[in-house]
């Protein structure tokens, strides 16, 4: 392909994206509202907008949660919801810091209303302490304690929904990878209709577009920043899935949608077939778990 | 052709010309993982790159 070949198929300016179903070339302006399009035609297909809806954004400063407040900010004004940021610092030194100030840079720029909330906080310590002598487990012990701790800031705005920056790579990871732990439950776990006086409805907006075409929508837009990698990442599974599925993903395009699709059936079968387990509520905090202590009283050795 | 790693190495490859896509996997990167960027413009990996060009190639490896 010579570049005099590689013209976008809307417009013959010269093409920054070639993508596949259907397959096109796109200029930057066309890629730009073509990602959008994607974004907005997910919410309305899988109903994750309401009017009157106030939408929190899970806004951490990076890439994903970035792009994904730029496209709620275009738009929700049209379907009649408002947005609210909301900022776990999780209290991470030589980390958080930096994309704390883009998270701020960002909601000063577009005018949104922005709430941070620490685990120093919610849970009398920060991560860094709370890891100290179990830093391997760094990943599962935050991951547990930012759920709550967005939960928590949810219930303080009055959000609705709340809206993460997960991306089709991050789904597909997550799906293989309770395949390879064998966790059906988990496999069939929808977040996206909430419980009631619990959790408000998850969204996810962004699982249509790769980790590859958030970071291109964002170069174009003059939004992407070199952040620090947290130095907590990289648990051994979800490394090793990644690096897996982004070969098979080179070499059979499509993959990772698949996988999105297998899970989406196998949701739907479960659905008909049985009634999902009941959930209680812990007997130190209140909050639902699926046994006697939830995971981050657990955690936190309440 | 010059290439700037995505930790900013940069390498002085003299060859002819081939794809994007070609040159990443003799450098061993899988093309998903990457962006490039030729003469200052992104482009897709299916584009030749030739004697004189620039290649930027921008890794994203961390969550966000």
């Amino acid at each position: 392909m010579t570049p005099g070949e590689n013209l976008c198929s809307l417009c013959n300016e010269p093409a920054v994206v070639r993508l596949v179903e259907p397959e096109r070339r796109l200029c930057a302006a066309h890629f730009i509202e073509d990602a959008g399009a994607r974004v907005l035609a997910a919410m309305e297909r899988e109903r994750m907008i309401s009017p009157g809806d106030r939408v929190a954004v899970g806004l951490s400063g990076g890439k994903d949660s970035t792009a994904l407040l730029l496209l709620l900010h275009r738009f929700l004004p049209a379907l009649g919801a408002g947005l609210v940021a909301i900022t776990v610092d999780e209290g991470i030194a030589g980390y958080r810091e930096e994309t704390l100030r883009a998270a701020r840079d960002l909601t000063g720029e577009l005018g949104v209303e922005h709430v941070i909330v620490t685990f120093a906080d919610l849970f009398g310590e920060d991560l860094d302490t709370i890891l100290v002598g179990r830093e391997a487990q760094g990943c599962t012990v935050c991951g547990v304690l930012r759920r709550r701790a967005l939960a928590e800031a949810v219930k303080r705005v009055g959000a609705t929904k709340l809206a993460t920056g997960h991306n089709l790579d991050d789904e597909a990871q997550s799906v293989l990878m309770n395949v390879l732990r064998g966790d059906l439950p988990r496999l069939r776990q929808d977040t996206s209709t909430g419980q009631p006086g619990h959790f408000v409805p998850r969204i996810k907006p962004l699982a249509v577009l790769s980790e590859k075409e958030i970071v291109t929508y964002l170069l174009l837009r003059g939004y992407f920043r070199d952040l620090p990698e947290c130095p907590y990442a990289g648990t051994a599974l979800r490394s090793e899935v990644r690096t897996m599925l982004a070969g098979l993903e080179h070499r059979h395009p499509g993959t990772m949608v698949r996988l999105m699709q297998f899970r989406d059936g196998v949701r739907e079968s479960a659905r008909s077939a049985e009634p999902a387990k009941a959930l209680s509520t812990c007997r130190i905090c209140g909050e639902l778990t699926s046994g006697e202590v939830c995971q981050v009283c657990r955690l936190l050795d309440r | 052709m010059r290439i700037i790693l995505p930790d900013k190495s940069v390498r002085t490859v003299s060859r002819a010309s081939a794809t994007i896509e070609e040159i990443l996997i003799e450098l061993g990167i899988n093309p998903t993982t990457v962006i490039v960027v030729k003469n200052g413009t992104i482009v897709p990996e299916d584009v030749t790159a030739d004697e004189g060009d620039e290649i930027r190639i921008l890794r994203f490896s961390h969550g966000g």
